[in-house]
């Protein structure tokens, strides 16, 4: 089938790891810097959810549950 | 039904799964446990502690019991490129091995969890001689409380799958429709976990028993001798089962739905499987990993609940819980639903306020996520809790009520036809009414603090569980025995056993609340001299009461074996399984049933549920 | 699953759409396991951490079940686009980075059992959840040798390769139990 399109979808699959990683790292950063327990755990809660959600829509398709498929 | 051209089973040839399945299982047994050994003697440590040769033992085994018993043949020889083998698809071998046709699986739930409740029922009986008198009658503490666990745990196990492996299995893939259930093989792996389970809670008496009832708290749990370990495999075996079952259901109801066959157009018993469903899905992975941490503690040295190393063992009670209040909901809604199908059909009326009990279902899922910690008011929990709880537990009576008045709604100017599965009904009703009043006490904190492990509680949940749950469950068996069997069962018979069973249940557990009022605790072999007297008269009535169970048995058998020739809908009833022959044909429908109307228009001209083949043309219209 | 003989007349199911429905409710069910999990943590321990957790083997083997989420995706996507070679590298390189996972946690557990042995309040967390959360990649680690091992000879890549897709969805899953676990045993403080 078309390669053009399978380089597309490889395309977006490293750009959301790129995301991924740089999302983990900020967190591992946040541990050693000195703020309130508090923002951090938030922090920490918003960067997972994020995390949790670009792999649960780019990488699992959700989406497919509820869209039809072209 | 089996045509020459079939693949069969002949004669005993047909055990062979079960012969195999028994030496995979041994031959799983010893690899897993000789693993252990093996690695533990490496590193250094006693090869022999029972404790990890036991799980790990028993992890293979069962790997090999379900490979042996047909799970290779029909499924794993497919993950190494090899062919599958060819499923037999008639005689009577097929109740005996793997098999994927979901009205066969429906059967085996049905008759091996009826063994497995007359057993427990024996059980209950062995605990009442005991209470005849104060004091010692006939066995010593220790072993009352291993029976009387025994009987809790046999009980639930009942009370969760009987209904949705059973009849929800049968019947749910006929009702909406279509030829098969969403994942057959998965169904019948979920029926094959249970024979294990079964082994094992027997076994326990040999291995020296367990006292925790079918709570297993800790501490006990993890100090108890090693009965406990066989139990909490058991039980973690039985909830991997529940939760296979939950998303096969869930998928098929969700997919499988014939053309037509909208969400409001459901049979409300498939609502109430669809509700359940959602509850087994979820929770139950909550009671197992609660029961993981007892078998950590117990095999592995972690210290959930060692408070002398920083454990909390009330964190065990919020895990178990979490799914265990559910699960009366994953009890109670299949029988519900089965209560209101018998109650429209045989009073001839349209199923009252028929979206409000779907919406009902609904909460009491939602809510029942939220009311598990009323079972911890006397628990030592933070006192802040007991208000939001008891205020939680108390609201889900409405949806509860919802529902029974759309029963009383339906019952309301009807026909009623009052033969045997309607009888059941209406007792439904009447014991529920009673178990759900006098949940209200126990819901609410000032009077639980008193009532709290009293036998008020055990009147009330065996109220709302057999008289609600096990009356619905006789209503079922009563009103599809002629769907399942190809056969009816006699009606005199069944009216007798409704009587006697009405009777004496009634008699046994009513006493039950004045003795729990007076004092008498739950779980213990010995009660105050001054109840003495209600007690003997309700060990009585309860021996009467076991006895109804022998009216039962023998109309089953005699009427399966003997009985006359059903037809295809002998209630002129409208759902979609009975527009197909008495037992239905392997595949269900002769051709695709498309839906067009409501389940429940009865005594409206002209209305049509359902139509299967326009060239058979038959319907269900009036 | 083909139709039974018997049935005739009956409208072809949509298989994928089933197959799909039945694993995000298998993966909505695991994912109350690994909340009951990670609740027992914050109930028993608040957000205690012992100073000796490794917080660069941490990183390290997150890195890595992140990476070998990437290498999943490139493996479904070839399969979808019909690419045979990719697949089967992609689906190696996963089962490679899953064992790498695996080791790391191996490594991570000797350690443990120096500072926080499994008698040790942080240790009973630790060892529970991270062995839970190694099973499941265990696990996934046999589907996708399944996966490959069936998909050598291109059966998987002309518009049917659910058996990829499943895996993969489920490896991916197992990813996402571990963006929580991360946080909770390593981070949060």
């Amino acid at each position: 089938m078309e390669q053009r399109g399978l380089a597309a979808a490889l395309r977006r699959g490293r750009w959301v790891f790129v995301a991924l990683m740089v999302l983990t790292v900020v967190e591992f950063i946040l541990l050693w810097l000195n703020i309130p327990r508090i923002l951090f755990r938030f922090l920490l809660l918003v960067i997972n959810g994020v995390d949790a959600g670009l792999i649960l829509y780019y990488f699992m398709h959700i989406a497919q549950l509820w869209r039809k498929e072209a | 039904m089996a045509g020459s051209s079939v693949a069969k089973d002949v004669g005993l040839r047909a055990l062979l799964p079960l012969v195999k399945g028994f030496l995979f299982g041994v031959v799983g047994f010893l690899a897993g446990s000789g693993l252990v050994a093996g690695v533990r003697a490496l590193m250094g440590q006693d090869p022999w502690k029972l404790g990890p040769l036991l799980v790990v033992g028993y992890i293979f085994g069962l790997v090999g019991w379900l490979l042996g018993v047909g799970m290779w043949d029909y499924w794993v020889r497919e993950w190494f490129g090899l062919s599958r083998k060819e499923e037999p698809s008639a005689g009577w071998g097929r109740f005996f091995r793997f098999c994927t046709d979901h009205k066969v699986i429906g059967v085996q739930y049905l008759v091996t969890f009826m063994v497995v409740l007359l057993l427990g029922g024996l059980l209950a009986v062995g605990m009442r001689v005991e209470l005849m008198t104060p004091g010692r009658t006939i066995m010593g503490p220790g072993t009352y409380n291993t029976l009387m666990s025994l009987h809790g745990i046999l009980m639930i196990a009942v009370a969760v799958a009987i209904i949705i492996g059973g009849f929800a299995n049968f019947l749910v893939p006929l009702m909406i429709g279509c030829e098969e259930i969403a994942f057959p093989r998965i169904n019948a792996l979920s029926y094959w976990l249970i024979p294990p389970v079964a082994v094992l809670l027997l076994a326990t008496p040999l291995m020296g028993g367990f006292e925790t009832g079918w709570t297993a708290y800790p501490p006990l749990a993890v100090t108890n001798p090693r009965g406990e370990l066989l139990f909490l495999l058991a039980f973690i075996t039985f909830g991997f089962s529940s939760i296979l079952g939950g998303l096969n259901f869930l998928t098929t109801i969700i997919t499988l739905r014939a053309p037509g066959m909208t969400w409001f157009r459901l049979p409300i018993f498939v609502w109430s499987i669809l509700a359940a469903a959602m509850i087994s899905l979820t929770a139950t992975q909550f009671v197992g990993f609660s029961l993981l941490t007892d078998v950590l503690d117990r095999v592995a040295g972690t210290s959930f609940y060692n408070s002398t190393q920083g454990g909390k063992p009330l964190l065990f009670q919020h895990l178990f819980w979490f799914y265990s209040h559910p699960a009366v909901y994953i009890m109670i809604l299949p029988a519900f639903g089965i209560v209101l199908e018998v109650v429209s059909h045989l009073a001839r009326k349209p199923l009252f306020a028929y979206r409000w009990v779907a919406g009902s279902f609904l909460g009491i899922v939602g809510l029942s996520f939220i009311v598990w910690a009323h079972h911890l008011f006397t628990s030592g929990m933070d006192e802040r809790l007991h208000l939001p709880f008891m205020v939680t537990t108390e609201l889900i009576s409405i949806p509860t009520g919802m529902v029974f008045l759309a029963g009383l709604g339906t019952l309301w100017m009807g026909r009623l036809q009052l033969n045997t599965p309607m009888l059941f009904a209406l007792g439904f009703f009447f014991n529920f009414l009673i178990g759900g009043i006098t949940g209200i006490y126990l819901a609410d904190v000032p009077t639980d603090l008193h009532f709290q492990d009293s036998y008020f509680v055990v009147s009330h949940f065996h109220y709302t569980i057999m008289g609600g749950e096990i009356f619905a469950l006789l209503a079922a068996t009563y009103y599809w025995f002629p769907k399942i069997t190809g056969r009816m069962f006699s009606e005199r018979l069944g009216r007798l056993h409704f009587w006697w069973m009405f009777v004496t249940y009634n008699l046994t557990f009513i006493p039950m609340f004045w003795t729990g009022l007076h004092g008498m605790p739950r779980r213990v072999a010995d009660y105050p001299a001054t109840l003495a007297d209600t007690n003997w008269w309700v060990s009585v009535f309860a021996f009467l009461l076991a006895a109804s169970f022998l009216v039962f048995v023998w109309n089953m058998v005699y009427s399966w074996v003997r009985g006359p020739v059903a037809s295809a809908n002998p209630w002129q009833a409208r759902t979609l399984e009975w527009l197909t022959s008495s037992p239905p044909p392997h595949g269900n429908f002769p051709r695709e049933p498309e839906v067009v109307g409501s389940p429940y228009d009865y005594g409206i001209p002209g209305a049509v549920h359902a139509v299967v083949g326009a060239a058979a043309g038959a319907s269900n219209g009036e | 699953m083909a139709a039974h003989p018997s049935a005739i007349g009956w409208v072809p199911r949509p298989r994928l759409f089933i197959n799909r429905v039945g694993l995000w409710l298998f993966i909505l069910s695991e994912s109350f396991l690994f909340g009951a999990a990670l609740s027992s943590r914050y109930y028993l321990q608040g957000a205690e951490r012992p100073p000796e957790v490794n917080q660069l083997l941490g990183l390290a083997i997150t890195t890595v079940l992140l990476a070998s989420s990437l290498s999943a995706y490139r493996a479904e996507m070839s399969a979808a686009h019909g690419h045979l070679s990719g697949l089967l590298r992609n689906l190696a390189a996963t089962i490679a980075l899953g064992l790498l996972f695996l080791i790391g946690v191996g490594v991570e557990w000797h350690e443990a059992f120096i500072y926080f042995p499994p008698a040790d309040p942080y240790g009973t967390v630790f060892f529970t959840t991270t062995g839970l959360h190694a099973f499941h990649v265990l696990t996934g680690v046999i589907a996708l040798s399944i996966v490959l091992y069936l998909g050598r000879d291109g059966r998987f890549t002309h518009g049917n390769y659910w058996g990829v897709e499943g895996a993969v969805k489920y490896w991916h899953f197992v990813d996402v139990a571990w963006v929580f676990i991360y946080p909770t045993l390593y981070l949060v403080r």
